[in-house]
C-alpha cells in the first residue's frame, strides 16, 4: 500500500466519516428525535434505515450514487501516483448536487413533479434529511473542497476552501434558498402553477401597494427623528459639558438588552386608554382619553425612543472621527463657531448621518414588535406578513408578496448606504488619538440639544421606570395596589415533596430561552468570526460576491427570515419547523452579521504582518488562526459571545413564526400575554429579562475588562506597524 | 543546537506581478548566488517589497517562475517555502514571550519541546539577548525587538532570509549599528539574504550586490562599486550618491586611447569611452567631483555663480549656476565664497561617467 500524503489521509478520513453515517445512522428524521435513541431498534425499518438499507430494501435506489461518490472519493485516494484534485471534487460534487436534487424532487408524495412521475413512475415518498443525511452531505463538502484544494485553489490550503465552502453553503442554505422560496411562493397562481405574472400581480396590487406606503412613511419618519435625536445626543455627549455621561452609556446599550416590544408596553401604560398620563391629563386638564397612540403617531414616537440609541452610537462614532485639530484649524483661519460648525463639523457629519437615517429607516421597517403591540389600524408590512400567515387568512402567498415588498425597500437603503459609503460602514470608525480641544457648539444649537435631549432622556428613564414598577402593582392606571400577584404567576417555585417546582407559568418559555440561545451563541460567533476572518484576511475569486452575499443577508428583514423558514423548512428535504434546532438555526445566521462585524472591526486592529509572519514560520492558516489570531481576538471573541446570545433572548420577529408549544421562547409568550391585554405579567417577564441580560452583560464586561487591564502592556504592539 | 546555514540561491525568472491596472514588478529576472547578501534598493513605490514578497510566497506572481536552490517554488505556499523574514514591523507576536516567539516556527518541526527551546535560546544568543526569554515583546526596546525577530528567522536555518526595511523604525544611531550587526551575522553564516531598503547609504554599506529598482523595473545590477563608478542611466546615477546631471553631446570619439570627448557648449571633457551608443548624453559629475576656484581659466573650467551656501561644519554646500545648468557642489571648509560670487567651477575627470540621455 503507497504511502499516503497529508491530503489523502484527510480525505479518506472524510469519506470514511460520511460512509460510517451512510451504513449506521438514519438517514431520514426519526419521529422520535435523534438523541431518544429509538432509531437503534429500527435500522432496517423504513424510518429509521441508513443509506444503504434504504436503497437496497426500500426502493429508495436515487440515495444508492450518494454513497457511491464517497465510495469513488475512497478508491481515488489509493490511486498510484497520488489522488487527483478533479476527481476528488467531482466525487463530492455530484454527490451533494445529486443529494439536494433528489430531495427536493422527491417528497412527502414522491415526485413532486408529475413529469418526472411520467417519466420514471411512481417512486417510494421520503420525509426530511436525518442525521444520517446530514453527516454524508457535510462529508461530501469537504472532500469537494479538498479535491479543490488539490488543484491548487487557496494554493492548496484545505482549509481555507473548506471554510469558505462551508460559510458558503450555510448562507445559501439557511438564508438564500429560504428567501428564494419566497419568491417562488408568491409566484404561485390559483391554479397551483408558476407564473411571473402571478408574482406581479400580487406584489403590485392596491393592498400590498397601500400597506408599503403605511411602512415607508413610518420608516422615513422614524429615520428622520432618530438621526436628529440620535445627532443632539451624541453632541451632548461630545461637545457639552453635559454632566450625566454615564447615562448615555447606560442609554447606549439599553436598546440591545431591551426586547423590541418592551418600548411599546410602556407607552401603553403611560398613553393608553388607562394609562397613568392619560388619567393626569383628563384629571388636570380635561382632555378625554383616546386611542391616539394605536396608530401612526404611537409608532413614531415608541420608535424613535427605541433606535434613537442605535442612531445615537453610530454618530458618536463619526463625531469622535472628527479630528479636533481640523476645527481647531478653522478657527485659527479666523472662522467662528458657527462658521466652523456650518463649513466643517457639520459637512464631515454628513455621511455618517445618512448612515444613521439609512438605519433607522431599516429598523423601523423590520420592527415587528411595536406594530403588534400599538398598530391599531394602521397597517405596515411586518406584522401583515404575520398576519398574512398566522390569522385567519392564511394566506402565504399574500405573505410572500408583502416580504418581498419589505425586502425591496429594505435592500434599497442598503443599496444606498453602499453606495454613500462604500465599504467604510462595513468597520467602525474609530476614535483617532488626534489631539486638540473639539470646538465649542454655537450658543442656538447648544440650547436646542438641551432642550430636546433632556427632555428625551428623561422620558426614557421615566418609560423604564413604569415598566420596572409596572410588574409590581396589580393593574397599573386601574389599580395600584401594590402585588407579587404578577411575579408568583410567571415566576413562582414552590417546594414540594417532590423537591422543587417550577410553578410559574413562564419558566418553560425562560428556559428553552436561554437554553437555545446559549446554544445559538457559539455557533453564532464561530461562524460570525470565521467570515470576518475570510473577508478581513484572505483574497480569493469571488471574494466581492461572496462579500455581498453576507452584506445582503443583514438586509434581510427578521420577518421575512420568519416566513422564507416556513416556507422552506417545513417539508422535505429540511424538515426543521417545531423543533428547538429550528430556532438556534435562525438564531445563528439572524445574528451572524454582528459577530461578522465585531470580528471585522477586532481584526483589523490585527497587524496583517502577524499572520504573515506566522505563515512564515511554517504555520498554515488554521494553526495561524489558533495560535495567533485566536488569543488576539478574545475580547471580540467575548463580545460575540454576549450579543448573539442577548440578542437572541430580545429577538421576536423571525422566531415568532418558529415557536411551538414544545419549543416556546421569552419573547413571543409575553407577545402573547399582550395581545390577551395581560399587561401584569408581560411586563414582570420583561422586567425579568432587562435584568437578567444587564446581569449578564455586567458580569462579562467586568470580565473582558479585567482582562483587558491585565494585557494592557501587550495591545499597542498589534495595533503599531501598521502605520508603516 | 548550533545553528548552521543552508544556503541556497534564488531565482526569479521573467516574474511580473499586476495589482489590477497597476504593474507593480514588471519582468524581472535577477540571480541571487548562495550566501551573499543582496538588496533591493529603489524610491518608494518601486516594487522591492513585493518583489520580496513573491520571493517569501506571500504574493502570488501574475507570470513568471521563482526558483530557490533549484526548485521550481512558484506554487508553493509560504510555509511550505524554506525562508524566513524580518518584517519591517517586526511583527512579533504580542502574546508570546521572547522565547516562544523566538521557538514559534520550531513548533511545526520534529524536535522535542526541549531541543526547540535550546535552539531558540541559541538563537537569542546569536543576537545577543541571553536572559531575556520571558520578557514580553512591549517590554523590549525598538532594537532589542529587532533582534528578536531576527533570530526568531534565524533559528528556523533557513535556505533564504528576507528584510524588509529591516531598520526603518530605529533611529539613526541605532540603524548603523544594527545594520553592522546583520551584516556579520550573514556573512558569519554565509546566509543567502534579500534586503530591502529605500536608503542607498544602507544599501551601499551591506551589500555584496545591489538591485537597483524603478517604476517595478530593474534599472541596474552590480557592486556597490559599479553602481557608483559606472551607473547605466541618469536614474540610478542620481539615485545613488546624487549626482549633477549636465546635458551634453559627444564631439569626438578617440578610438586609440579608448576616449570620447565631450562638448559642454563652451567647455570640452574627455573621459573614458565605455562604449556609449548615440552621441545625446549626460555628464554625471558627483557634488564632490568639482573644486570652485575664485580664478580660472575659461579652457579648463566653467564660469558659475554662487546660488545658495550652507555651512554643515565638516564641509560646504554650495549650489551653482552655470552658462547651462545648476550643480550641487560640496567644498572643504577653507573654499568659502558668498551667495552671488562669481566662481569656476574645474571638473575632475576622474569623478566623472557619462550615461545615455533620452
Ligand atoms: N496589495 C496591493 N494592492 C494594490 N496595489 C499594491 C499592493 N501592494 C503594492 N501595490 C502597489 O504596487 C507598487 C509597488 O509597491 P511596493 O512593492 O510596496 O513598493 P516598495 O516596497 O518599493 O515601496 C506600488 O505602486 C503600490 O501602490
Ligand atoms: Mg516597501
Amino acid at each position: 500500500m503507497p504511502e499516503l500524503s497529508k491530503q489523502s489521509r484527510h480525505i479518506l478520513l472524510l469519506a470514511i466519516i460520511g460512509l460510517t453515517g451512510a451504513v449506521a445512522l438514519p438517514w431520514y428524521v426519526v419521529p422520535s428525535g435523534f438523541w431518544a435513541f429509538a432509531w437503534m431498534g429500527q435500522l432496517v425499518e423504513a424510518r429509521g434505515a441508513p443509506l444503504f438499507i434504504q436503497a437496497l430494501l426500500h426502493g429508495r435506489w436515487q440515495l444508492l450514487p450518494i454513497g457511491l461518490c464517497l465510495l469513488v472519493a475512497i478508491i481515488e485516494v489509493f490511486r498510484a501516483g497520488g489522488p487527483r484534485g478533479t476527481a476528488i471534487a467531482a466525487a463530492g460534487g455530484v454527490g451533494l448536487l445529486w443529494m439536494f436534487a433528489q430531495g427536493l424532487l422527491i417528497g412527502l408524495r414522491g415526485w413532486n413533479a408529475s413529469l418526472f412521475e411520467q417519466a420514471f413512475g411512481p417512486i417510494a415518498a421520503q420525509t426530511g434529511f436525518g442525521v444520517g443525511a446530514v453527516i454524508c452531505g457535510s462529508a461530501l463538502l469537504l472532500i469537494f473542497s479538498s479535491g479543490l484544494a488539490l488543484n491548487g485553489l487557496m494554493r492548496g490550503d484545505g482549509f481555507l476552501v473548506s471554510a469558505i465552502a462551508v460559510v458558503a453553503s450555510c448562507i445559501g442554505v439557511f438564508v438564500f434558498y429560504p428567501v428564494f422560496l419566497v419568491l417562488i411562493e408568491s409566484a404561485i397562481t390559483p391554479e397551483g402553477s408558476y407564473s411571473l405574472a402571478a408574482l406581479v400581480a400580487r406584489v403590485f396590487s392596491a393592498d400590498v401597494g397601500q400597506v408599503a406606503l403605511n411602512s415607508l412613511t413610518l420608516g422615513i419618519a422614524t429615520g428622520l427623528a432618530t438621526t436628529l435625536l440620535g445627532l443632539g445626543l451624541a453632541l451632548l455627549h461630545k461637545r457639552t459639558n453635559f454632566r450625566a455621561k454615564g447615562l448615555l452609556r447606560l442609554l447606549a446599550i439599553l436598546p440591545i438588552i431591551t426586547p423590541p416590544f418592551v418600548i411599546g408596553l410602556g407607552i401603553i401604560l403611560l398613553f393608553g386608554r388607562n394609562g397613568v398620563a392619560t388619567w393626569l391629563m383628563s384629571e388636570l386638564f380635561g382632555i378625554p382619553p383616546s386611542r391616539w397612540i394605536y396608530g401612526f403617531f404611537g409608532l413614531l414616537l415608541v420608535q424613535t425612543l427605541a433606535f434613537a440609541p442605535i442612531a445615537y452610537l453610530v454618530i458618536i462614532g463619526v463625531v469622535e472621527g472628527i479630528s479636533p485639530s481640523m476645527e481647531e484649524a478653522s478657527q485659527t483661519l479666523r472662522a467662528n463657531r458657527w462658521q466652523t460648525f456650518a463649513n466643517v463639523t457639520w459637512p464631515l457629519m454628513r455621511p455618517g448621518l445618512a448612515n444613521a437615517f439609512l438605519i433607522g429607516f431599516v429598523e423601523s421597517l423590520a420592527d415587528f414588535g411595536n406594530p403588534l403591540v400599538l398598530g391599531g389600524n394602521y397597517d405596515v408590512l411586518s406584522t401583515d406578513i404575520f398576519f398574512a400567515i398566522v390569522g385567519s387568512q392564511n394566506d402565504p402567498g399574500r405573505a410572500a408578496a408583502l416580504s418581498i415588498a419589505l425586502l425591496a425597500l429594505t435592500l434599497s437603503a442598503f443599496y444606498l448606504q453602499r453606495r454613500w459609503l462604500g465599504r467604510r460602514s462595513y468597520t467602525t470608525i474609530a476614535g483617532k488619538g488626534d489631539s486638540g480641544l473639539p470646538a465649542k457648539l454655537p450658543d442656538g444649537v447648544r440650547r436646542l440639544i438641551y432642550m430636546t435631549a433632556v427632555p428625551w432622556l428623561a422620558f426614557t428613564v421615566l418609560l423604564y421606570g413604569i415598566i420596572l414598577i409596572g410588574g409590581f402593582v396589580k393593574s397599573l392606571g386601574i389599580d395600584n395596589t401594590l402585588t407579587f400577584q404578577h411575579y408568583i404567576t410567571a415566576f413562582g417555585v414552590e417546594w414540594t415533596e417532590r423537591g422543587l417546582q417550577w410553578t410559574g407559568r413562564a419558566w418553560p418559555s425562560f428556559f428553552t430561552t436561554i437554553g437555545v440561545s446559549a446554544i445559538a451563541a457559539p455557533f453564532t460567533a464561530a461562524i460570525g468570526l470565521l467570515t470576518a476572518y475570510l473577508l478581513n484576511r484572505q483574497r480569493f475569486i469571488g471574494q466581492s460576491t461572496f462579500e455581498f452575499i453576507t452584506m445582503l443577508s443583514f438586509a434581510i428583514p427578521g420577518t421575512v427570515i420568519g416566513v422564507s423558514y416556513i416556507l422552506a423548512f417545513n417539508v422535505p428535504p429540511i424538515e426543521i419547523t417545531g423543533t428547538g434546532l429550528i430556532l438556534v438555526i435562525c438564531f445563528v445566521f439572524r445574528n451572524m452579521p454582528v459577530s461578522i462585524r465585531a470580528g471585522i472591526a477586532a481584526m483589523s486592529q490585527i497587524d496583517r504582518s502577524l499572520d504573515e509572519c506566522s505563515l512564515m514560520l511554517r504555520h498554515g492558516s488554521f494553526a495561524t488562526i489558533r495560535r495567533v489570531i485566536l488569543p488576539l481576538l478574545r475580547p471580540a471573541i467575548i463580545a460575540s459571545l454576549v450579543y448573539a446570545f442577548v440578542r437572541a433572548i430580545t429577538s421576536v420577529s423571525a422566531v415568532i413564526f418558529l415557536v411551538s408549544a414544545k419549543y416556546n421562547l421569552a419573547t413571543a409568550y409575553i407577545v402573547g400575554r399582550v395581545e390577551v391585554s395581560d399587561f401584569g405579567v408581560a411586563i414582570a417577564y420583561s422586567s425579568v429579562l432587562i435584568v437578567f441580560m444587564l446581569m449578564a452583560i455586567g458580569a462579562i464586561q467586568l470580565g473582558v475588562g479585567e482582562q483587558r487591564r491585565a494585557n494592557r502592556g501587550i495591545q499597542p504592539m498589534a495595533v503599531r506597524g501598521s502605520i508603516a | 543546537m548550533k545553528i548552521v546555514s543552508r544556503s541556497a540561491a534564488v531565482r526569479l525568472d521573467d516574474v511580473t506581478k499586476a495589482f489590477d491596472k497597476t504593474v507593480a514588478v514588471d519582468a524581472v529576472t535577477l540571480d541571487i548566488e548562495a550566501g551573499t547578501l543582496v538588496t533591493l534598493l529603489g524610491p518608494s513605490g518601486c516594487g522591492k517589497t513585493t518583489t520580496l514578497r513573491m520571493i517569501a510566497g506571500l504574493e502570488t506572481q501574475t507570470s513568471g517562475h521563482v526558483l530557490i536552490g533549484g526548485k521550481d517554488v512558484t506554487l508553493l505556499p509560504p510555509n511550505e517555502r524554506d525562508v524566513s523574514m524580518v518584517f519591517q514591523s517586526y511583527a512579533l507576536f504580542p502574546h508570546m514571550s521572547v522565547i516562544e516567539n523566538v521557538s514559534y516556527g520550531l513548533r511545526q518541526s520534529q524536535l522535542s519541546r526541549t531541543a526547540q527551546r535550546e535552539k531558540a535560546r541559541e538563537g537569542l544568543t546569536m543576537v545577543g539577548l541571553e536572559g531575556y526569554d520571558d520578557r514580553l515583546p512591549s517590554e523590549l526596546s525598538g532594537g532589542q525587538q529587532q533582534r528578536v525577530a531576527v533570530a526568531r528567522a534565524l533559528v528556523l536555518e533557513p535556505q533564504v532570509l528576507l528584510f524588509d526595511e529591516p531598520l526603518s523604525n530605529l533611529d539613526a544611531k541605532l540603524r548603523r549599528r544594527m545594520r553592522e550587526e546583520i551584516r556579520d551575522l550573514q556573512q558569519t553564516l554565509g546566509l543567502t539574504s534579500v534586503y530591502v531598503t529605500h536608503d542607498q547609504e544602507e544599501a551601499l554599506a551591506v551589500s555584496d550586490k545591489i538591485v537597483v529598482m524603478n517604476m517595478g523595473r530593474i534599472a541596474q545590477v552590480g557592486t556597490p562599486h559599479d553602481l557608483y563608478e559606472r551607473p547605466a542611466d541618469a536614474f540610478v546615477a542620481d539615485f545613488i550618491g546624487s549626482a549633477n546631471l549636465i546635458p551634453g553631446s559627444i564631439k569626438k570619439r578617440d578610438e586609440k586611447n579608448k576616449s570620447i570627448t565631450i562638448d559642454l557648449g563652451n567647455l570640452s571633457v574627455e573621459v573614458p569611452d565605455r562604449g556609449y551608443e548615440g552621441s545625446e548624453i549626460y555628464l554625471v559629475v558627483r557634488p564632490s567631483g568639482v573644486s570652485l576656484d575664485a580664478k580660472g581659466s575659461k579652457a579648463a573650467s566653467l564660469p558659475a555663480k554662487v546660488e545658495k551656501a550652507t555651512y554643515l561644519g565638516s564641509h560646504w554646500e554650495y549650489t551653482i549656476t552655470t552658462a547651462n545648468s545648476s550643480m550641487f557642489v560640496i567644498q572643504p571648509t577653507h573654499k568659502k565664497f558668498k551667495p552671488g560670487a562669481r566662481v569656476f567651477a574645474t571638473l575632475d575627470p576622474d569623478h566623472i561617467t557619462v550615461v545615455r540621455r533620452g
